[in-house]
């Protein structure tokens, strides 16, 4: 008796019940799909940048106005400083002079 | 020159790229090794269906793991062996004596006496748990000792062991019941 050689044809492989891989693949989860965003999502996102973009810029240009008008406001000051003292000194000299002829 | 990739390895590599119809060759072509090593094992077609089912589904989520097709196999042979012997572990199930309800096997080579093939595969089936799939891996998947040992996480020794007294419970039962029948 050769045990080992009857054991291996005794054991041989059996046949899975019918239907077996359509059981399985209907647990299955289904396939997993990339999400894909609506279509009004990509040009919300252009105009959402479009306008921060451009908001920015408008801002920055507001700044840069009000810091040039601010620096004009100085220089007019100065310009007023200036003449009001030189306007000073020839009033000084107009009446240091009318003395000297009284 | 490039030579010719097999079937199995472009399904295999097309199964994990997420081809649905690919793994379902899959499926088909290992579900009889898969089914029959639990179905010699827990003696129940049923409860054998629904853990080969466990198995495959668990491939599916675990295919990015698996590095090819060799791999595949052995990882579904221990997956398979895994799970019947937690399953009975939990259940405690006791020993049937019988594989009548069990499909007839599809061995490439039929046996030359079905009627002792038939007794053997009782006589099998009657073994306790872990000698049971030793002997079902070494016997019907043709494993080594040495592969049976790492699949089951036991010694060597232990899985050779088991095979010597499996054998020898077995052969004192085939000639209690040949000489009975005589």
């Amino acid at each position: 008796m050769n045990l080992e050689r009857e054991l291996k044809q005794a054991l041989g492989r059996m046949e899975a019940p019918a239907g077996f891989t359509e059981r399985v693949m209907s647990r299955l989860e289904p396939p997993r799909r990339a999400k894909m965003p609506p279509r009004w999502v990509p040009w919300a996102v252009a105009a959402s940048l479009l306008m921060s973009t451009g908001g920015s810029g408008w801002l920055y240009q507001q700044r840069q106005d009000r810091a040039r008008a601010e620096q004009a406001k100085q220089q007019i000051l100065v310009a007023l400083q200036i003449t009001g003292s030189k306007l000073d000194h020839i009033r000084a000299k107009v009446r240091s002079v009318s003395a000297e002829e009284n | 020159m490039t030579a010719a990739i097999p079937v199995e390895i472009t399904m295999f590599r097309k199964a994990r790229t997420g081809d649905r119809q690919a793994f379902a060759e899959l499926v088909t072509q290992h579900q009889s090794m898969v089914f029959s090593i639990a179905c010699r094992f827990l003696r129940d077609g049923t409860l054998a269906e629904d853990i080969g089912q466990e198995v495959f589904l668990e491939l599916y989520k675990n295919l990015d793991r698996i590095d090819n097709e060799s791999h595949m196999v052995h990882w579904l042979r221990q997956v398979t062996s895994r799970k019947c012997i937690d399953h009975v572990r939990r259940a405690r199930l006791r020993p049937k004596f019988g594989l009548e309800d069990a499909p007839e096997p599809v061995a490439d080579e039929r046996p030359e006496d079905p009627l002792a093939s038939r007794m053997l595969e009782r006589m099998v089936a009657a073994l306790p748990a872990r000698m049971r799939m030793v002997v079902v891996l070494r016997y019907q998947e043709d494993m080594e000792p040495a592969e049976i040992s790492e699949m089951l996480g036991m010694p060597v020794a232990s899985v050779k062991s088991m095979l010597h007294r499996g054998l020898e419970l077995l052969r004192s039962k085939v000639q209690r019941k040949r000489g009975g029948a005589e």
